[in-house]
């Protein structure tokens, strides 16, 4: 039965991590807000002049129907129904008219997305990749693995503090471990040739040439892609198995008020099956790894399973981006758009997530001593167990009795 | 350890039927795709 207690918590956890994954829709969003901008364009008779060209540079979302709207007029054409002109419109009305999305296009094939024959947004979408994913991103697993290596060096291994009793106790059954194995070897795999697909035209091509990437780059994409669906379904083991023991309880203040006797010698905060710390790592593979799952799979049928437009109408229906001063988020999307978010808000959670479980790996690995043999074995020296989840292993005991109890009777 | 090598396994066989999956897919959009025209009215 859950506790109110625990809902509280779980509530509260809840709001904050939504909160959280607003702030990174709202990172990469870009906003349908126009600033005002009152310009005289008649010394240009009507086009676009030397300050919308600044402004444009400035990255100042300006209002640009003076030029969307501008796509020919064949009513007002010399000749409009002999000789098979263009009417009205001239060639750059008609490059505009591409550009914004307005010219009648049709096409045999390809659907909605093979009309878009200029595609603006992509440049906004490249020079993001490009200059704020890559670099940030790179900064974030560094920084990461800097912090855990000196973490290493002034705390050391965390070391089993008591008398080791020789007994172990089943932590995790092999179900439990092999969802754990599932989601962790595709999560490795994605996560290297996610960066590989990322990061090397940056770092690898000038390290190991073109050609050596080419082959890199399609083995990668491949495992990419396929791997994806095991990565899906280790999610949806772990889930079943594990959420109900991730539920938010009284104990897990203690657990963080203590920080969770992982900086200092001999402290040990009681906890049931999973502590704190490992709750807030669950539910972040389980939240940021569904989003990165939902988007991953929107990429692999392009154009077929659009996620942002909707996406951008609910929150917009909250208020939650005018709240903030953002303004209405723009909800026209094209095609490819809905792609370039998608990879986006794929790729961004997938850095937060690969910090995480770099975090994750030292702690089960090089960082605790005894931790690693609960996905391994699956089974736990007993003094590890009193240590670290004592809580957990006093009900165990409880329980125990009563079956040798019971076994008696019969 | 024979958990993480059936995991190992498991993943590399949901990725080969993935894979085939997947081409059949690729390949009927692949022919949707083929020769496309684009006419400006």
């Amino acid at each position: 039965m859950v506790r109110p207690c625990s809902m509280f918590f779980g509530v509260h956890m809840l709001r904050f991590l939504l909160g959280i994954l607003l702030s990174f829709v709202l990172i990469i969003v870009q906003p349908a807000g126009v600033f005002a901008q009152s310009t005289d364009r008649s010394a240009t008779g009507g086009a676009q002049t030397l300050e919308d060209i600044m402004a444009r540079q400035q990255k100042i979302v300006i209002d640009d129907s003076f030029r969307r709207d501008v796509t020919g007029n064949t009513e007002g054409a010399a000749i409009t129904d002999q000789l098979g002109t263009l009417g009205g419109a001239s060639d750059p009305d008609l490059w505009r008219a591409l550009r914004y999305g307005s010219a009648n296009v049709t096409v045999s094939t390809g659907g909605e997305a093979a009309k878009s024959v200029i595609q603006s947004g992509g440049m906004w979408w490249l020079e993001f990749r490009r200059d704020v994913l890559a670099p940030f991103g790179s900064y974030l697993l560094l920084g990461t693995i800097l912090l855990l290596v000196l973490f290493y060096l002034i705390r050391g291994k965390i070391r089993i503090d008591g008398e080791k009793t020789g007994e172990t106790i089943l932590r995790f059954n092999t179900i439990e471990r092999m969802g754990h194995w599932i989601l962790g070897i595709s999560f490795i795999l994605l996560g290297v040739t996610g960066l590989i697909s990322l990061l090397g035209r940056m770092w690898i091509i000038p390290w190991l040439g073109k050609d050596a990437f080419a082959t890199l780059a399609l083995a990668s994409k491949w495992i990419h892609n396929n791997v994806s669906f095991a990565f899906i379904l280790g999610l949806i083991m772990i889930v079943v198995v594990w959420a109900k023991d991730n539920i938010p309880n009284r104990a897990d203040l203690q657990w963080i008020a203590q920080g969770g006797g992982i900086f200092k010698k001999g402290v040990h905060p009681p906890a049931k099956r999973f502590n704190a710390g490992q709750k807030v790592i669950f539910w972040s593979v389980v939240l940021f790894g569904s989003a990165i799952s939902v988007t991953g799979v929107s990429l692999l049928f392009p154009h077929s399973i659009p996620l942002f437009e909707s996406l951008f109408q609910m929150l917009n229906a909250t208020g939650l981006p005018q709240i903030v001063g953002y303004g209405e988020i723009s909800t026209v999307l094209s095609p490819q758009e809905d792609m370039q978010f998608a990879q986006l808000w794929h790729a961004v959670l997938a850095f937060f997530l690969m910090a995480i479980v770099i975090a994750h790996i030292y702690i089960g690995s090089v960082g605790m001593e005894g931790a690693f043999a609960a996905v391994g074995s699956g089974e736990v020296e007993k003094q590890w167990a009193r240590e670290h989840h004592s809580l957990w292993v006093e009900s165990i005991e409880e329980k125990q009795p009563n079956e040798d109890e019971t076994a008696e009777a019969k | 350890m024979k958990v993480i090598a059936s995991a190992a396994v498991l993943i590399a066989v949901i990725s080969v039927v993935a894979s085939f999956s997947l081409g059949k897919i690729g390949k009927s959009s692949a022919e949707e795709y083929a020769s496309p025209s684009v006419r400006l009215d």
